[in-house]
């Protein structure tokens, strides 16, 4: 999960929002998303009930995580699933390439999975000779472009149409300035169809791992997924620990929850339930930890663990909106990345905890009452006693809590500050070292401070 | 049973890493929380059919309601007139004519990839999303319902459920078998998310209730 050098995200936003077009445009893009999630679940009267239960179920679950995990094990195990523990993701990385090198497998086909994004499983595989090709359309264009996804359930939310069209008519063909999505989407079915029949091993995600059963349940809109596992001779499912729900009927709640907080759909059209390999395959499932039980040490934070990966966060961050995903400079993004990316490295991401107005948005439509918006005020408490705060926050900082300290300095600081708002040249004020007014303006002095107007006016009554 | 593993990965062992992760977790969980009861079953209401043809048709899925008299042979050739392939995963006595393939496990991919039309029994159809369960012993080769090019589900009247709790409750799952719940026609919207029917699966559903 380590970016190898980041951008700060302040940085990185103001590059995105120079273009003003696209910066419209990506921001209504998301908000409609939003809105479809809203319709959806305003639809179902108990909503707020399914969050509740959904977050119970984790909240549980993370409690008693090393027994659901031997249980799961257990459990595959009996199906005839071959498990995997990795401590890290050099270690998933590895167990990986041993079982496609055990089988003298070349090429892999995989369906979107953030864990092995998060483990850099593509560029691993690459350097030792073996062809990755992503099989969600939109992971598909980015790794066309080679570029990281966006956004954890919309890669590709960032590009243009027209982008694609020309991405496409260069890699795959189409004819030159065609940009219609039906056509792209017909062109990019054949293009993946040809690679699912040469396929040997498919590489999936895990939405939901059911200790009672060994079930590892994976929810596409495509078909994707199962395209490539169906057709493979091994199949493995990569997995973060806190993947694990206890019960199979707990995946009622969960399949009811995480489409429509993602994109505002019911269910997902594919809900697919891996038990056993067919007669004859393989069917591995790896148990990735990368810093997960360490963060479940961490009191403050570690309900962050009980995320689904939905998206909703993101689509009503009024941040993420106006500077996209690529601007956080980790692998998740947005509001939940914010809160899970320090945990990680808090050097190289001391800066995400600040990507954000703190609105509450995020924990307003989180499906599993992550409480993320004050996860991010914590951070920026652990960030800033860390030493992470840059000299200008800490100066101004500390100037506002001296003066803040004694009414005697604020009355004398006040009186200073609307006389120099009167009479000084307005170059003082908005000039680069005063980056607050960048895209600010000050009001007006007023003649009196509040404190003299209310002695003035009501101290009477 | 960790220790069973046909091989050691690398120089790292299995057995270390399971037991440090395990040992991780166990020493950093939180004190244990109660396990919540789930909601209790919901009886079907009214309008079963047409409020699940109603929410079927938010994911561009076809709800029809076979008659008693009608021949599942003959609805299918009018609903699909131009397929010339039709896939079965079972037995079809209503429908073994000579386009009509029996799929099984040993299908070969480049067969399976040749299928129109896949036509398979689901267990239930769920009204509040359209799902509808289907089991590896009714498709006969996992991939089927995957890449044929069109799909239709029968699904026994009887058998729809108001919510996926209800689904998950009356489905057990087969631990040696694959299972799917299948919500419509496969669709994408990764490209400025402009919906596009049929993105690598099959590019349309029909959901048959019979008798």
């Amino acid at each position: 999960m380590k970016p190898a050098s980041r951008i700060p995200h302040a940085s990185a936003a103001a590059t995105f929002i120079e273009d003003n077009e696209r910066t419209s445009w990506h921001d209504a893009s998301l908000w409609h998303v939003r809105k479809k999630r809203d319709a959806s679940a305003h639809g179902l009267p108990e909503w707020e009930a399914l969050r509740q239960l959904a977050s119970d179920i984790k909240d549980h679950t993370l409690s008693q995580l090393d027994t659901y995990l031997e249980e799961f094990e257990q459990s595959a195990t009996a199906n005839g699933v071959q498990v995997h523990w990795a401590a890290t993701a050099e270690d998933h990385n590895r167990i990986v390439h041993q079982i496609l090198a055990q089988k003298r497998i070349d090429a892999i086909v995989k369906s979107k999975s953030m864990l092995t994004e998060e483990c850099g499983l593509n560029p691993y595989l690459e350097a030792r000779g073996i062809e990755v090709v992503d099989t969600d359309l939109g992971e598909r264009i980015i790794q066309l472009l080679e570029q990281p996804p966006s956004h954890i359930v919309m890669p590709a939310i960032h590009l243009r149409k027209e982008e694609i069209g020309q991405l496409f008519h260069e890699r795959l063909g189409t004819e030159a300035g065609s940009s219609d999505p039906q056509y792209l989407t017909e062109a990019a079915r054949q293009h993946l169809r040809a690679k699912f029949l040469e396929g040997t091993a498919a590489v999936t995600g895990v939405n939901f791992a059911v200790a009672e059963t060994g079930t590892v349940t994976v929810c596409t809109n495509e078909g994707n997924a199962d395209m490539g596992v169906h057709l493979a001779e091994v199949q493995i499912h990569c997995m973060g620990i806190e993947k694990v729900i206890p019960r199979w009927e707990d995946l009622g709640v969960f399949t009811r929850l995480l489409a429509r907080s993602a994109t505002g759909q019911p269910i997902t059209i594919y809900t697919s339930h891996h038990h056993a390999p067919r007669p004859g395959r393989e069917m591995h499932v790896i148990l990735v930890d990368n810093g997960r039980s360490e963060h479940l040490g961490r009191e403050d934070f570690r309900n962050a663990l009980k995320c689904i990966r939905c998206g909703a966060c993101m689509n009503t961050c009024p941040v993420y909106r106006r500077s996209g995903g690529h601007s956080y400079g980790s692998v998740i993004p947005g509001p939940i990345g914010s809160i899970l990316t320090p945990g990680f490295d808090l050097e190289s991401s001391h800066d995400l905890p600040f990507a954000s107005t703190l609105c509450g948005s995020c924990s307003d439509v989180c499906p599993v009452k992550i409480d993320i918006h004050e996860q991010l005020y914590k951070w920026r408490q652990v960030a800033s006693e860390a030493g992470y705060l840059p000299l200008s926050k800490r100066l101004s900082m500390r100037v506002g809590s001296w003066l803040l300290a004694r009414g005697q300095r604020l009355r004398v600081g006040g009186a200073l500050a609307r006389w120099m708002m009167r009479t000084l040249p307005k170059s003082m004020f908005y000039n680069s070292l005063n980056t607050w007014s960048n895209s600010r303006d000050l009001p007006d002095a007023p003649e009196t401070s509040f404190r003299a107007w209310y002695k003035s006016n009501r101290s009477n009554a | 049973m960790h220790l069973k593993h046909p091989f050691v990965l690398g120089t790292k062992a299995i057995a270390p890493m399971r037991k440090k992760i395990l040992a991780d977790v166990r020493a950093n969980k939180p004190a244990p929380l109660p396990q919540p009861q789930l909601p209790t079953a919901r009886l079907v209401e009214l309008d079963a059919e047409a409020r699940l043809a109603e929410n079927a048709a938010k994911s561009k899925s076809k709800v029809l309601r076979l008659a008693v008299d009608d021949s599942l042979g003959q609805v299918i050739s009018t609903l699909y007139p131009k397929e010339q392939s039709i896939g079965v995963g079972e037995e079809m006595s209503e429908l073994s004519d000579a386009t009509t393939k029996r799929i099984t496990a040993e299908t070969s991919v480049a067969e399976l990839a040749d299928v129109h039309l896949a036509v398979l029994r689901a267990e239930l159809a769920v009204i509040e999303n359209g799902a509808c369960w289907v089991s590896e012993s009714a498709m006969g080769h996992r991939g089927l319902p995957f890449a044929c090019e069109h799909l239709a589900l029968l699904v026994p009247r009887r058998q729809l459920v108001e919510t996926m709790h209800e689904a998950y409750a009356q489905v057990t799952p087969n631990r040696q078998n694959f299972g799917v719940f299948i919500a419509g026609p496969s669709k994408t919207a990764d490209i400025e998310q402009s919906l596009v029917i049929g993105a690598q699966g099959p590019r349309s559903l029909t959901i048959i209730l019979t008798e």
